[in-house]
């Protein structure tokens, strides 16, 4: 019987590594020949671009699923990113590369169940309602990444991915004393907006996480003064 | 099931929850021991409510937001016109071959995009032939517009092998027997002859937008006119002044409104219809948002939003065909022949059609096909009823030995037309 959040996490460790790599296969199935089998792979328009979105995700999850098994074992706040990050890889693959994403679907799930078992709901609450905002301002570059890879031509595709990957930038740097930082961050996304003006969802996004990013600065910096800290120490990031 | 029966005590440190960690938020943190009455006993701050509602309110739109991204994502917001099903429009010249010539036919206007056509290739020849299960149903009661759409695809054919040193000659329904055989295209060598026809084979699309109040010259009409030498039989009818513009625009929107309330015509209409990006990719045919003519904003809103029912499509076409299509026509064209039901004459008209949207392509106008009266009075005809519509439209012609074949509007596009998809040619070709 498995007894220790060790045991459990090197668990959660090989299942997520075992599904990343069925993942990248999936990918460059997808990216190789996904056109000539659209039944199994979703009949994308773009199945390259979309298989190639999938190794990345898939790799990313692979580097996540091998930081479990680190000793010593991950911060609790490392491993709520990573619980999230294998669902959202989960999630958003499952529209990339159709049925093939089934079985790394299942494994990387199962992975992201099994991290939250070994260091408990309570903690996993307690760190996501800590940086509830931050999640918010990951979360919106996602998206960014997301509409970026449906995009065309390549100079929109390019802005998307930078505007994403500011964006997600921006959520991990909010710290205390960055609202410079986070604010050119965010400002990164305005290309992807202004290019993508008709479509009402980027300007607005822009917007958004222009405030919240701002918010989660300030909450930062009002939570480590209330909580005697120090800012350099920044006990509040995602570690 | 959590609790550690082994390990460090640093990592007992690890997972303890620490004071930091049960600290929900800032003004959590600061409200219970200051500013409100009672905070000792549990309750919440106006700050910290105010916060929480803030976080809440962030979340949902956060949410919306969500929604709003995938729709973009999955409904192909970003990417109009781009992907497989539009690779057609982007590699019709790369085949040099016979083959290549199909690669331009299959661009042709045809009804509804149905892309009604099957191509048999051989090293001198090309055999066409009709679909059958590529109609539209009692929108085409007498499959008029399939056969004009098939004459389109021929004209592109001839006209591309033309221009890769292949002089063509067509033979029209060389098979008695086989109503679908609709044509045989022997090629023998010849120098190749391009032709700005030709060369606007892969920019000519149906533009269903708004076009400009600036009337289509006399000698641009002349011109349009012009392009239906050597086909025999089928000529254009232009109608410009405000007075029959008005009538024939009339026409057109009595017999919209004929369609929709013609229950079986609106649904055959209907199935042609692709209402998201995964339809698109699947079928890679059919009518679409993007060739619409919409806005870009609107376009976007009404990919974003749900699907539209069949009865508020029908709503919005009819809205259209009054408020845009009928409002900013500067000219309508009406090929006329002795006898519209005459599959030859269907054939060659359809030649024709094609020769004027490429020749209006090249003038910078923008053209759209509207054929609601015809497909009205051929709906009335397989009925076996009188047409209203065939009297009508009888009588603006007022040319007692030429009928309608097919109608369509012209003027300066407002914005370009959008690509409609096209299947590959290796799905066509046998």
């Amino acid at each position: 019987m498995i007894r220790t959040r060790s045991q459990l996490l090197t668990i959660a460790g090989r299942l997520g590594a075992l599904g990343a790599m069925v993942g990248i296969a999936a990918g460059i199935t997808q990216a190789a020949i996904g056109s000539r089998i659209p039944n199994w792979t979703g009949n994308k328009a773009h199945p390259v671009a979309l298989g190639l979105l999938t190794v990345a995700l898939s790799i990313s999850a692979f580097v996540a699923a091998r930081t479990l098994r680190t000793a010593p074992p991950p911060r609790n706040e490392t491993l709520t990113a990573i619980t999230l990050w294998f669902a959202v890889v989960a999630f958003v693959c499952s529209t990339t590369v159709g049925r093939l994403w089934a079985i790394p679907g299942v494994l990387v799930l199962t992975a992201a169940g099994v991290t939250l078992t070994a260091f408990g709901w309570h903690h996993f609450l307690s760190v996501v309602a800590k940086n509830w905002l931050r999640g918010l301002l990951g979360i919106l570059g996602a998206l960014e990444l997301m509409m970026a890879v449906s995009a065309a031509p390549t100079i929109t595709v390019a802005a998307g991915l930078v505007a994403g990957g500011a964006l997600i930038a921006a959520a991990i740097q909010t710290k205390p004393g960055r609202q410079t930082r986070v604010s050119l961050l965010v400002a990164a996304s305005l290309p992807f907006a202004i290019l993508t003006w008709w479509t009402i969802v980027t300007p607005l996004l822009t917007v958004v996480a222009f405030v919240i990013g701002v918010a989660a600065t300030r909450a930062s910096v009002v939570t480590s003064v209330d909580a005697g800290i120090a800012a350099p120490l920044d006990v509040h990031s995602v570690g | 099931m959590h609790e550690p029966t082994t390990g460090t005590t640093d990592d007992l440190h690890r997972y303890a929850p620490t004071v930091d960690t049960l600290i929900v938020g800032a003004a959590s943190s600061r409200g219970v021991a200051t500013d409100t009455p009672g905070a000792g006993a549990g309750f919440m701050s106006r700050r910290s409510v105010l916060h929480h509602i803030g976080l809440g309110a962030a979340t949902v739109v956060v949410a919306g937001i969500a929604i709003g991204s995938y729709r973009v994502f999955d409904n192909g917001v970003l990417d109009a016109g781009d992907g497989r099903a539009y690779d057609a429009w982007a590699n019709w010249r790369d085949d040099r071959t016979l083959r290549g010539a199909v690669a331009a036919a299959i661009l042709a206007a045809n009804p509804h995009n149905t892309q009604p056509w099957t191509f048999h290739v051989t090293s001198d020849s090309i055999e066409l032939f009709a679909d059958p299960a590529r109609r539209t149903g009692t929108l085409d009661s007498l499959d008029r517009e399939q056969r004009i759409g098939l004459g389109c695809a021929l004209e592109n054919l001839v006209l591309a092998a033309t221009a890769r040193g292949h002089r063509a000659t067509v033979t029209l329904l060389p098979d008695a027997a086989d109503a679908t055989h609709i044509a045989n295209v022997n090629f023998v060598d010849g120098p190749p002859e391009a032709s700005s026809l030709h060369d606007a084979i892969g920019r000519r699309h149906s533009n269903r937008g708004p076009y400009t109040s600036t009337a289509v010259a006399d000698d641009v009409l002349s011109t349009l006119e012009s392009v239906s030498a050597g086909l025999d039989g089928v000529s254009v009818r232009w109608f410009t002044t405000s007075a029959d513009r008005t009538t024939l625009g009339a026409l057109i929107i009595d017999a919209t409104k004929a369609i929709i309330d013609d229950e079986q015509q609106s649904k055959d209409s209907f199935v042609w219809f692709r209402n998201n990006r995964d339809d698109i990719d699947t079928h890679m045919d059919g009518l679409t948002l993007d060739a619409q003519g919409l806005s870009p904003m609107m376009l976007a809103a009404a990919k974003i939003l749900p699907a539209t029912s069949r009865t508020a499509g029908d709503a919005f076409w009819l809205d259209q065909t009054r408020t845009v299509h009928t409002a900013s026509a500067a000219a309508y064209g009406v090929i006329t022949v002795a006898d519209p039901d005459d599959p030859v004459q269907q054939l060659v008209g359809g030649r024709l059609l094609q020769r004027v949207h490429l020749a209006a392509t090249v003038a910078g106008l923008g053209l759209q096909h509207m054929n609601q009266i015809t497909e009205r009075i051929d709906r009335d005809a397989s009925l076996s009823r009188p047409s209203k519509f065939a009297t009508r439209m009888d009588a603006l012609l007022a040319q007692p030995d030429r009928q309608a074949l097919s109608t369509f509007r012209i003027g300066h596009p407002v914005r370009p037309g959008r690509l409609s998809p096209r299947r590959p040619v290796s799905e066509v070709t046998r």
